[in-house]
């Protein structure tokens, strides 16, 4: 558990982000801090530089008394925690005045700064000594006009000591804070990345269990989370869909394989046990042969619709007008439709030019005809057509025929389906999906609805250009 | 008669070679290429069949180097591969005929005897003659003992076609290239359908027009 915690991409999430947050408010906190620390020490700095210059100006007047009166005529309790004193260039005291809260020996330690640079002008050094870690002196120093240094100092509460509260709230609500936002963001964090969740864990099911029909929670919206999941929906309803739809077709397939193959094996089997006759051995033989041919002919047919859909069924494409496979066909065809009676009639106004493999989109055109004939009673009637249209070219076939219900136009064009009509006729539920498979591999459509007067219509759709190669899936 | 194989394929090659030898041919059989190309440069046969894929050498290359050799040995290919641009491709390197695999014996048997005769042939005449049946290419007339007999252009061409082959069997493949010029099989009856109709107008009593099961039609003529 607390290592799926670790992985997770909305700890880490929360981790990366709570780190972001813990820079951005330190670093805030660091330029607060040393704003605030410099207030305070200019504070102190502007009090005791003002007192210095208020004495220096005493003492030039009136010498040490004059100091001494200028303290005591201010009887503010301030100027009285004010530690003043005057020493000469011998380094020599020669007027001290101390806090009561001070202990005099101190101002004889009283450390003094080195480097004050006396000039002619009036100039005034400040400096801060720490006295121990609770307080600090400021202390400003001023050259007098006799030569000697008026000292002006206070003792003040270090910095560090008022800071400390800011420090210390800083530091307890930033940890609180940290502690949050890597709580809070992991759980807002782990809730919205729960579709990725549902969603490895429906792929998971679906391999482990081989259950098609899972499908993922969605949630409303438009996100991009939301939008994951519906097309991960997509997609393994499609997957469903192309596994049923390979079930179907593989039964079919067995199916259509096992009575050719069992009707071999029964010829081959009587043959053999007739024995002797051999003008009967070699009839049954012929059987056979006609047994397997058909077979080959389902499974050549079937390898060249795999190869159409997958689009590894090479093309050669070249200009050329659909009028011409249309002539061609019904030139083929023409001995076969005048022994049913049925009047092929060719519409074939305009030029109708497509880029397309003549041999490949010929037999899909062939394959419509022979399906219409075949469906189509006698004394009836089929018409083909070829029109140019917007961007590509329309092919139709029509006829006068039973047509195909609604509920089948899908699905004439699967692989060995047989619809209720067509038990009865010879053939092999193949010749629409490879219709299908060649139309589709030039990036074209095919499809069927009732023709104006009853019969079906198929029309195949075709865009002036398809392409050499076909898609690769 | 004296027919090269050059395939590689042991077991085509067998079945081929036996095949060829009961129907009264002498055969050679060479495995690759370049064995075919020396058989072929040695001996005079009077028809090749070779094997596209070839070790060492490969058929197209095999039947270029032949032709320009100078020799006019009629070639069938037989080739895995079916698209119509292999079958162009090869029929362009000055091969005659071109079979897919898998095929039947007997359909390579008729395309062999009938490149083996029109090799022969002396240039054609414009009248054929069969039995009691005449056909004239230049007028398109065509009698059956003495009697014309009308024929759409179709029946005529095949009918044409038959009598050309008079004696041996042709497939409905050769039929379709021939009298359709289909060069891929469109998988209908038509030829059937053609073929009981030329019956019914030059054969009534169904003893000239012969179907062989599994291979074709034959046409015999009557002595």
């Amino acid at each position: 558990m607390l290592e799926r915690l670790r992985q997770s991409l909305a700890f880490r999430l929360a981790i990366q982000y709570s780190l972001v947050f813990a820079l951005v408010a330190g670093s805030l906190f660091a330029v607060l801090y040393w704003e605030l620390a410099g207030a305070l020490e200019a504070r102190d700095r502007a009090a005791v530089e003002r007192l210095a210059v208020q004495l220096g100006r005493a003492y030039d007047a009136g010498g040490a008394g004059a100091l001494r009166a200028e303290l005591n005529s201010n009887a503010s309790p301030e100027v009285r925690s004010y530690f003043v004193r005057v020493i000469d260039q011998t380094n020599t005291t020669l007027f001290a005045s101390v806090p009561q809260d001070w202990i005099q020996t101190q101002v004889q330690s009283l450390p003094l700064p080195g480097d004050w640079g006396i000039t002619a002008t009036r100039q005034i050094h400040t400096i801060r000594i720490p006295q121990d870690a609770l307080r600090d002196y400021a202390i400003a120093m001023a050259s007098l006009a006799d030569g000697s240094v008026l000292q002006v100092g206070r003792s003040t509460d270090s910095r560090a000591v008022l800071l400390r509260p800011l420090r210390r709230a800083f530091a307890g609500v930033g940890g609180i804070a940290l502690v949050l936002s890597v709580a809070v963001g992991t759980i807002l964090a782990w809730r919205s990345t729960r579709p990725l969740r549902l969603v490895s864990e429906t792929a998971r099911r679906i391999v482990e269990t081989g259950d098609l029909a899972a499908r993922v929670p969605e949630t409303p919206g438009g996100g991009e989370l939301a939008l994951l999941v519906r097309q991960f929906n997509t997609l393994f309803e499609k997957n469903s869909v192309h596994v049923r739809v390979l079930r179907e077709t593989l039964d079919n397939l067995a199916h259509d394989l096992r009575t050719p193959l069992a009707r071999l094996r029964g010829t081959a089997e009587l043959a053999l046990n007739d024995g002797g006759n051999p003008e009967e051995s070699r009839s049954a033989l012929a059987d056979c042969i006609d047994q397997t041919d058909r077979l080959l002919h389902v499974i050549e047919t079937l390898l060249d619709i795999s190869a159409a859909e997958s689009g590894a069924l090479r093309l050669n494409c070249e200009r050329l007008d659909l009028r011409t496979l249309i002539e061609r066909a019904a030139d083929l065809y023409r001995e076969v439709a005048e022994e049913k009676k049925i009047a092929v009639i060719l519409e074939l106004p305009a030029p109708a030019e497509v880029e397309a493999d003549a041999v490949r989109l010929g037999q899909a055109v062939n394959n419509l005809l022979d399906n219409a004939l075949k469906y189509t009673p006698e004394d009836g009637k089929v018409t083909l057509a070829a029109s140019a249209d917007s961007g590509g070219a329309v092919l139709t076939v029509t006829d006068n025929g039973p047509g195909v219900p609604f509920a089948e136009r899908e699905a004439i064009f699967r692989r060995l389906y047989r619809g209720d009509a067509s038990r009865s006729q010879r053939g092999l539920g193949l010749g629409l999906s490879l219709v299908k498979a060649i139309v589709e591999s030039h990036h074209g459509t095919v499809s069927v609805d009732d023709a104006p007067g009853g019969g079906a219509r198929f029309t195949i759709r075709l865009k002036s250009s398809a392409g050499g190669t076909p898609a690769l899936l | 008669m004296r027919v090269l194989v050059v395939e590689d394929d042991s077991k085509i090659a067998s079945f081929v070679v036996r095949g060829l030898k009961e129907s009264g041919f002498a055969v050679d059989h060479a495995a690759d290429g370049e064995a075919g190309l020396a058989l072929a440069a040695c001996t005079d046969f009077d028809a090749a069949i070779v094997d596209i894929m070839l070790p060492r050498l490969d058929g197209i290359s095999l039947v270029k180097r032949l032709r320009a050799g100078g020799s006019t040995v009629p070639v069938v290919f037989l080739s895995a591969k079916g698209s119509v641009d292999d079958r162009v491709r090869g029929l362009q390197s000055g091969a005659d005929d071109y079979l897919t695999k898998p095929f039947a014996f007997s359909e390579l048997l008729a395309r062999v005897r009938a490149l083996i005769r029109r090799a022969t042939q002396s240039p054609e005449a414009t009248r054929l003659v069969a039995g009691d049946v005449t056909l004239d290419l230049v007028t398109r007339e065509v009698a059956r003992a003495g009697l014309k007999v009308e024929l759409q252009p179709r029946e005529f061409s095949l009918l044409a076609f038959l009598m050309r082959h008079a004696g041996r069997p042709v497939s409905k493949t050769m039929i379709l290239e021939h009298v359709w010029d289909y060069s891929f099989d469109p998988q209908t009856n038509v030829v059937d359908v053609v073929v009981s109709r030329l019956r019914a107008k030059i054969d009534p009593d169904r003893t000239r027009i012969e179907t062989l099961r599994n291979v074709g039609y034959v046409f015999r003529p009557h002595a």
